[in-house]
């Protein structure tokens, strides 16, 4: 064993000599504490201790990136995550703990938007996510009809036309194909007002015996031509109940 | 070698442990009186100088520098126990508080229990102490550290301490007094 360093009264400094006689009975006792300790390690110990730093990071501030250096990016990418865990306990410098902490956070947050990314893109794949977008259109197609019969409203209105005077005076050269027409404008009013569907309803009911032509529905035109056309075809086309009308006409 | 151990050279640290590692467990078993206790924290101390390498400063001998933390860290351990003194029986390993009796004298069981109290009484008294009184002490003559080295470690300059070692020596004198060990 290696015995204390010796000590010289020097050391003390200035000192009286009361504070000298009290301060190198002090001395003695901790040099016979001192000298008790007859002590030897071995390998046994180095061991141990070597063991105990067996998972402990390399102590550089940064040293858990050591492992990504030496294994590479794939293979120390794990150790390199669990001693940057294990750096920010206690018993570290604080610059080291915060660094190790900031990059197990980085790595948590990159991993945790990597998962999430990849969970979406596969629920994607696998058609997961078809069905949520499909509903949300649903509603949008059932409102569509829902507003499509404000249209039907609008011929209600165009029955109105029906009364507006204008055809009919249109219809007026279809009085002469009307020939006998007694009261061809009034049909033709029908007719020529509205092309539509409207128009069957009154050529049906009315004298569509006297002008096919009104019937014939070449009502969609006030012009006297179409009318005429109609009337010749004595069509049938009268899909307006015009068919009948057609029949007189021949 | 600890720019070695600094870029992950395990071996080179393994150089240093067994480099300092008799030094270290005296300097514990010193302030503890108890070999086991003092190699734990031994231990305690070379994995806590392992954890702070990249702290040291280079500005002092490393064993220095790992000396003052095992002498921390016994104190922290003997503040913490309670006062109770070992004593280890004739024939015990190393360590024996009968091996600095007299022989003539060695065999009766009263000597050692004496000496043992009086030992355990200055580890005590040294425990007590406040700082940095208790720091410089314990690395002066526990930690076998020269003033001028502790002087660097604490960073404090040299004349401080020395008021610090006298001060601190005439407290604990002043610590054995009641207890007549002094």
């Amino acid at each position: 064993m290696s015995g204390p360093m010796p000590f010289g009264p020097e050391e003390l400094g200035p000192t009286e000599g009361s504070e000298l006689d009290d301060s190198l009975e002090a001395i003695r006792s901790l040099e016979t504490v001192a000298a008790d300790a007859n002590v030897r390690t071995g390998t046994a110990f180095t061991d141990r201790v070597m063991a105990a730093l067996a998972n402990e990071p390399s102590p550089a501030p940064a040293g858990f990136l050591l492992p990504l250096q030496r294994r590479g990016l794939l293979a120390g990418f794990g150790q390199s995550v669990r001693q940057a865990w294990a750096s920010i306990g206690a018993g570290r410098p604080t610059f080291a703990r915060a660094a190790a902490l900031a990059y197990v956070l980085v790595v948590a947050i990159a991993g945790t938007s990597l998962v999430g990314a990849a969970t979406f893109g596969a629920a994607g794949a696998l058609g997961l996510l078809g069905p949520h977008e499909s509903v949300a259109p649903s509603p949008a197609t059932t409102t569509a009809p829902v507003t499509t019969p404000a249209p039907p409203a609008e011929p209600a209105p165009t029955l109105e036309p029906a009364e507006s005077p204008e055809p009919s005076e249109t219809a007026e050269p279809s009085d002469d194909h009307g020939g006998g027409g007694v009261e061809p404008s009034d049909d033709h009013s029908g007719g020529g007002a509205e092309p539509s569907d409207d128009h069957s309803g009154s050529d049906s009911g009315g004298d569509g015996s006297d002008d096919g032509s009104g019937g014939s529905g070449g009502g969609p035109r006030p012009s006297p031509t179409d009318e005429h056309s109609g009337s010749d075809d004595g069509s049938g086309s009268g899909s307006d109940g015009s068919g009948s009308g057609g029949g007189t006409d021949d | 070698m600890v720019h070695a151990v600094l870029e992950g050279d395990r071996d080179a640290f393994r150089i240093l442990v067994d480099r300092e590692s008799t030094a270290v467990v005296r300097a514990c078993y010193r302030v503890l009186g108890d070999m086991h206790e003092a190699e734990d924290i031994a231990q305690e101390a070379f994995v806590s100088a392992y954890r702070s390498l990249a702290s040291w400063r280079g500005d002092g001998p490393f064993g220095a520098w790992l000396s003052r933390i095992a002498v921390r860290l016994a104190i922290r351990q003997a503040s913490r126990r309670r006062a109770v003194s070992w004593v280890r029986p004739l024939g015990a390993a190393d360590a024996d508080p009968a091996a600095s009796i007299p022989a003539a004298t060695r065999t009766q069981p009263e000597q050692v229990a004496l000496r043992a109290e009086s030992l355990s009484a200055t580890r005590r008294a040294l425990a007590g102490l406040d700082e940095p009184y208790r720091e410089v002490v314990a690395l002066r003559f526990f930690g076998e550290r020269s003033l001028e080295e502790i002087a660097i470690l604490t960073g404090r300059p040299l004349g401080t301490v020395k008021t610090h070692l006298r001060r601190g020596l005439l407290r604990l004198r002043d610590g054995l007094e009641p207890r007549g060990f002094a």
